[in-house]
């Protein structure tokens, strides 16, 4: 792209927004903006046109490339992680280098940072996709969770939108703060983060017909009875929960109340995390979302804890990292934390601060925004993205078959042959 | 089992003419029962004797049984629900292969047991992009899957107004924009009941769905003659409602009378086999006679059994209504993910039992199924992987149906009520090899559509199993000697040779 190119695509440009799990599709983009998109969207889009302006002044080099596969054939112990905002197609082909390198591999998911195993594993998981909850459900239940900062559009799009029959759905905001201005629908239920796992409990004690005991304290008796109330006149109740919530005690106490009361009525948990495709493409690969001890197509093992991204980089287990795409907030701080003693190859649009020392190799692909490929929306569905123009940068996925081939070349160079 | 995999050139076994030499053939399609033959390959394909068999590799096989490839017309290998039956019970992927496997190993697995052919059979069309994507890494084997198109909202309105050419046109579409291999339905209707909360309404085939006039009985009607017109290779795939409830028996006879004079394959026709009622677990039994009396008669039907044997498993199911029935039953884990307006998935871990009562008849009514059907070439060797076991137990299964000796000592091992009120004791069928080969390769060939496979004769896939003879059919057909796939071997006496892609089995609709 040329400097005089416009920033933006061309008139009323229909395209899908990357900038969040929610993968809003209907995005129309223009010189003017992008029309429909949320802040964190038209913030994505312009920093998209500026970056390609300046990214054309360093494309990205072979050298470079031989680069990094030199210094991962050199580690002993590589570790791949990141993948957070990747295409399916970049997470296969970061899934086929780690084989390569027999990596580990972990994604940052903070389900399988916990040591005791994941939630599903535990108690199940009933969940659904987010359009469920805009044609079924006549109580939404936010418990933890103020979506507007993490999925702006949420409320918007699956919230508000009238049921099939012109009501108006009611929620409930179970936590600090209000997610809909209180009135005759929405009810706030203040409740501390920290008395989260109690409430649960105490709601499905209310729930199961039990009498919560006098030791009790009231707000927390008011705030089981206020939602268990609320939840026996539902036909269909969501509750969405948040990605720091859905892990540990919280999240196996909601998803224990969500199972039983489905057992009665219509009842499914919509945890708002990021996106899932890299943990999807992981287990199919290897068994396991991620805390994959060995890139072993046959089936890794699952070291869930044991083998997350952070720990292995705290411990100093691991003497190379591949991050590639979006890296989550842990990763990079124990990145950070590590420093230059920890040989990095970053592959990203916009590689964080932290990565960048003397020992890192920076290999800068193409915008999410600007890449063509099948992503998962935060729910699981399959979203088919079609960006509105091309970018000069390669994308992920390319970048990550040029080291993946480099990496083969300099091992078979290694023992002899000939690359 | 070293499952690695490497590409191997012609110097290490790989040609792309061959002979096997002096098996005993097994090929019931072309009326060949323990026949000693050689079998010719040339670029992937079985042709005739050549007119010059200079230049093709001779292997021995002599001495050995030589079958086509297996084919599993009903398994679950991938998609959201498979991830989700990984994610499930990682417990059961310690000390050996894992209850649900990786793509890949379930891929090498399927190889190394002789099997060149999978199809899943429960895709809901939203998620056939990503269950096509999952597939393209499993290697060695073509693959295929059936989509959940009955579901589909559009779907439901075409069949509520019995609009037949819209129908068809909704079939070829799913199929088309799937890429799918066949029609399944998955509890007719029992998703629009159970996504309104109204399980209990939902107890026959002749209950109106909420809104609609269509009723689970019309709605199968009109969607196998769809998939009859728009001419499929596969007709309608059918789990009918109330799977594994007491007396659901008089469904399925119900779904078998709807569909007569229509084309359709009956799935996994054990989990709707039961005599009994819902308060008394000792009325639980077998209703299995008046079925294989119905079926025996009625040569329209095919159906695939879904064999329970003992062990731990995982259960997987687009019917999220008997996922959550079986999850309230046990109280085991239960995942659950509805699909927007398009059914969804119910997965649970699940461990049967020799000493339960119900997984004892369970596993005694789909032995009861193999052994009273008159007919092999309607039958197919499944276990509705994972669901009533492992594909890895297929060999065990063959031991069962194959020596009644060994039959009859399981028999005496599971429940005393199941030993003593099965119509099992009194059965002393024992399938022959050819019956084993036409119910693993020839009849689910047959009945997918795969006029190139479950058969050796000339045009067919070089697919080919060869096994060594021996008394013990489960060590027999747990590890074959050679396994080739398009020709290439792939695996030999477990230790895989080769990992080629393997090619997508798509129907053709709308020219």
């Amino acid at each position: 792209m040329s400097r005089d190119a416009p920033a933006a695509g061309t008139a009323g440009t229909r395209c899908i927004c990357t900038a969040c799990p929610l993968l809003c599709d209907d995005i129309s983009l223009s010189p003017a903006g992008a029309d429909r998109a949320c802040d964190l969207g038209r913030a994505a889009f312009a920093a998209c046109a500026d970056a390609d302006l300046t990214r054309t002044q360093s494309p990205v080099g072979n050298a470079a490339v031989t680069q990094a596969a030199a210094l991962l054939v050199a580690a002993r112990r590589v570790l791949v992680t990141g993948l957070r905002d990747a295409t399916l197609e970049a997470t296969l082909a970061a899934c086929d280098l780690a084989e390569e390198l027999a990596a580990a591999v972990d994604v940052g998911d903070p389900e399988l940072a916990t040591a005791t195993g994941p939630t599903t594993a535990r108690v199940g998981r009933v969940t659904a996709e987010w359009d469920e909850l805009r044609d079924r459900a006549d109580l939404v239940v936010f418990w933890n969770c103020d979506p507007r900062a993490t999925h702006p559009r949420f409320v918007e799009r699956f919230v508000l939108p009238p049921l099939a029959d012109g009501r108006r759905r009611h929620t409930i905001a179970v936590g600090a703060a209000a997610v809909l201005p209180p009135g005759p629908h929405d009810l706030h239920v203040p409740l501390p983060a920290d008395l989260s796992v109690e409430a649960a409990r105490c709601l499905q004690l209310v729930l199961d017909g039990g009498r919560l005991a006098d030791v009790v304290p009231p707000p927390l008796v008011a705030a089981a009875t206020t939602i268990a109330t609320a939840i026996r006149s539902a036909s269909c109740v969501a509750f969405v929960t948040a990605a720091g919530g859905a892990v540990g005690l919280e999240g196996w106490s909601i998803a224990r109340v969500v199972g039983g009361i489905a057992h009665s009525l219509p009842a499914f948990e919509l945890p708002l995390g990021g996106y899932p495709g890299a943990a999807a493409v992981c287990t199919w690969r290897y068994g396991a979302a991620g805390g994959i001890d060995r890139a072993d197509p046959m089936g890794g093992r699952f070291l869930p804890g044991e083998a997350s991204a952070t720990r292995l980089i705290e411990r100093g287990e691991v003497d190379a990292v591949l991050a590639a795409g979006g890296l989550g907030h842990d990763v990079a701080a124990a990145l950070a934390a590590v420093g230059p003693r920890l040989p990095v190859v970053r592959i990203a649009a916009s590689p964080a601060a932290p990565t960048a020392h003397e020992r890192s190799i920076v290999l800068r692909c193409a915008d999410p925004l600007l890449t063509a490929g099948r992503m998962l929306r935060g729910d699981g569905r399959c979203v088919s993205i079609v960006p509105p123009r091309s970018s000069p940068l390669p994308s992920l996925r390319d970048l990550l078959v040029l080291v993946h081939r480099a990496v083969s070349a300099a091992r078979l160079a290694a023992v002899g042959g000939r690359p | 089992m070293n499952c690695a995999g490497r590409q191997l050139g012609k110097a290490d076994g790989q040609h792309r003419r061959l002979v096997l030499v002096g098996g005993t053939i097994h090929d019931p399609a072309n009326g060949r029962d323990g026949v000693v033959a050689d079998l010719w390959v040339e670029d992937g394909r079985i042709i005739d004797r050549p007119d010059d068999p200079a230049g093709f590799a001779r292997i021995d096989a002599t001495g050995r049984v030589v079958m086509p490839g297996g084919v599993d017309l009903h398994s679950h290998v991938a998609g959201p629900k498979v991830n989700a039956g990984r994610r499930i019970a990682p417990q059961l992927a310690r000390g050996g292969p894992a209850a649900v496997p990786t793509i890949h190993a379930t891929g090498a697995l399927y190889a190394a047991l002789g099997y060149t052919t999978v199809f899943d059979a429960a895709i809901a069309t939203a998620a056939a992009d990503i269950a096509h994507l999952e597939l393209a890494d499993l290697p060695i084997l073509d693959k295929g899957i059936y989509l959940l198109a009955a579901d589909d909202a559009d779907m439901l309105a075409a069949l509520d107004r019995d609009a037949a050419s819209d129908v068809r046109r909704l079939v070829a579409a799913a199929i088309g924009a799937g890429r799918g291999w066949a029609v399944k339905v998955a509890n007719p209707g029992g998703t629009a009941f159970w996504k309104r909360g109204r399980r209990g309404d939902h107890r026959d085939l002749d209950t109106p769905l909420p809104g609609l006039k269509l009723t689970g009985r019309t709605l199968l009607e009109r969607l196998a003659r769809g998939v009859q017109a728009v001419g499929l290779p596969h007709p309608l795939h059918v789990h009918t409602a109330n799977l594994g409830l007491p007396g659901n028996w008089r469904t399925l006879l119900e779904t078998m009378r709807t569909l007569d004079g229509i084309p359709a394959h009956l799935a996994h026709v054990q989990f709707h086999s039961y005599a009994g009622g819902d308060l008394d677990e000792t009325t639980f039994g077998s209703g299995v006679a008046p079925l294989v009396e119905h079926f025996n008669a009625h040569d329209g039907l095919t159906l695939d059994v879904g064999q329970v044997l003992f062990g731990d498993t995982v259960a997987m199911t687009g019917d999220s209504a008997a996922a959550e029935h079986l999850a309230h039953a046990t109280g085991a884990p239960w995942m659950s993910h509805d699909l927007h307006l398009e059914g969804g998935c119910g997965v649970l871990p699940i461990s049967y039992r020799e000493k339960s009562l119900i997984h004892a008849w369970q596993w005694a009514i789909g032995l009861e199924w193999f052994l009273t059907v008159d007919d092999p070439w309607r039958l197919v060797l499944s276990t509705d992987h994972p669901n009533g076991a492992h594909f890895l137990a297929y060999p065990l299964l063959m031991k069962l149906l194959g020596d009644e000796a060994f039959r009859r000592e399981a028999l005496a091992r599971v429940h005393p009520l199941v030993r003593k009120r099965s119509p099992l004791a009194g059965i002393s069928r024992q399938y022959s090899l050819q019956e084993l080969c036409i119910v693993t390769r020839a009849a689910p060939a047959r009945i997918a559509g795969l006029a190139a496979k479950g058969h050796l004769g000339p045009g067919a896939d070089a697919d080919i199993t060869v096994y060594r003879r021996d008394p013990d059919l489960a060590r027999m057909f747990s590890m074959p000697a050679q396994v080739y796939k398009s020709g290439s071997l792939v695996a030999e006496d477990g230790e895989l040779r080769a990992t080629p892609a393997g090619r997508l089995l798509a129907a053709a609709v709308g020219g």
